[in-house]
């Protein structure tokens, strides 16, 4: 089913009317997006994996709520968001954890060019420092390129308040880059 | 033009983070695919688990569906609970009575249809949810304290347990089915979904008594009527919050 040529809105009316091969033709569109989503967000891909395959069984459990004239991705992304959003309010103690071994992990160097993979990891543990909202705001209009309307849905705000987060992520992370981002 | 405008405009970035941005999207999109077949096996697993479950089905429904039917068995509790067997309301300020049961009533449709949020929803931020915890308790709480008690029907004499009893008991009953086929219809699992579908019982556990208990004494209503709501909001709440804290 990886070459259905149907839409992702037509898989899922199809998996709705009881095509299970629909199913697996979206799993195989959705699970690699999802995936690089929930790494970059849990920092686990055993998480990520768990995340996933949940985001997936909530899909089957709700898929009688799909509109028919709805638009997939952004139904599917807000399931996953949901999920990890509750993954962090279980694991409150988490990101004070993760940052401190972030630190730890942020490499150490001498003044001069920063190497490609320097510059990810300093990029990663920047973005870990944003507060929750804002990062989930920039992952999926920068990463995931979505729409700034679509970001919104997901999120569950309006344009113009992500627009905003946005901003300020960008601008935060430029302050926190700017020693690296002249190097 | 305001920050807030200024703000709300497409962001505009500074080149070199734009930079190793784009770098970073590009390494994203380099990486190996995951490995999709054990990936899906496990879903499909465990949507096989599931659905030998007779639960499954109902949370499976539409969701207004599950409202339907959640609003539906409320309905009948109260119908079965309270109007059956109802007290004269006309005995009561018109103004009480309707302030009471228009209270009560958009109250436990509220907590109802929150607590059978969609999944393809964001959750209903805390401070809602705050707030409808809020208003359950102020509410019942409201309509105990300003009960339009006539003096000689006072209950100096009665002791705690006359106060008390059956009301309590007969409240918690009439709202314990509300709460488990709420909590059976709940697919979102979570923190949100129990206390609000505990605010639905303590309603209508309270709506019950107020269509039927004849008895308007401020002390047995705040024991009786009152302590149903805060019984199912704080015991039963605190109690799933427990019970899931210790499974952690």
């Amino acid at each position: 089913m990886a070459g259905d040529a149907r839409t992702d809105e037509a898989l899922m009316r199809a998996y709705v009317d009881g095509d299970h091969e629909a199913f697996r033709a979206l799993f195989e569109r959705y699970a690699p997006m999802l995936m690089r989503l929930t790494v970059r967000h849990l920092r686990s891909e055993e998480l990520a994996r768990e995340v996933v395959q949940q985001t997936f069984f909530q899909m089957h459990a709700a898929r009688n709520d799909f509109r028919r004239d709805a638009k997939l991705r952004p139904w599917v992304f807000t399931i996953a968001m949901n999920l990890v959003r509750e993954h962090y309010r279980k694991k409150k103690r988490r990101k004070e954890t993760e940052l401190d071994e972030h630190r730890a992990e942020a490499p150490q160097r001498e003044r001069g060019p920063l190497e490609r993979k320097e510059r990810a990891q300093l990029l990663r543990v920047a973005l870990s420092k944003l507060p929750d909202t804002q990062r989930e705001v920039v992952e999926l209009h920068w990463f995931e390129e979505r729409p700034f309307a679509e970001v919104a849905q997901i999120v569950g705000s309006t344009e113009g308040a992500v627009r905003v987060r946005a901003h300020r992520a960008y601008k935060k992370l430029a302050e926190m880059l700017r020693g690296e981002l002249g190097a | 033009m305001t920050d807030a405008g200024r703000e709300a405009r497409e962001p505009e970035l500074d080149p070199k983070l734009e930079e190793w941005l784009a770098q970073a999207r590009e390494d994203d999109a380099a990486e190996a695919p995951p490995a999709l077949d054990d990936l899906f096996e496990g879903v499909a697993r465990d949507i096989e688990a599931a659905e030998k479950k007779p639960s499954f089905w109902l949370r499976t429904r539409a969701t207004w569906m599950r409202r339907l039917i959640g609003g539906v068995t409320a309905a009948l509790v109260v119908v079965l609970g309270g109007v059956l067997g109802m007290r004269d309301l006309g005995e009561l300020p018109a103004l009480y009575v309707g302030a009471a049961l228009a209270s009560l009533v958009v109250l436990l449709g509220l907590s109802l249809h929150q607590a059978l949020r969609p999944l393809h929803r964001p959750p209903l931020p805390r401070g809602a949810q705050a707030a409808v915890v809020a208003l359950t308790l102020l509410a019942t709480f409201l309509l105990a304290l300003l009960s339009p008690h006539a003096p000689e029907e006072a209950a100096a004499s009665r002791g705690a347990m006359e106060l008390v009893s059956p009301c309590l008991f007969y409240g918690l009953f009439i709202g314990l089915p509300v709460y488990l086929v709420l909590r059976l219809l709940d697919r979102r699992g979570g923190v949100a979904a129990p206390l609000l579908a505990a605010c639905a019982a303590g309603l209508a556990g309270n709506l019950t008594l107020q269509l039927k208990c004849p008895n308007d004494d401020p002390q047995h209503l705040m024991l009786s009527h009152f302590a149903v709501a805060l019984l199912f909001v704080a015991g039963l709440g605190l109690t799933h919050l427990l019970v899931r804290r210790l499974r952690r």
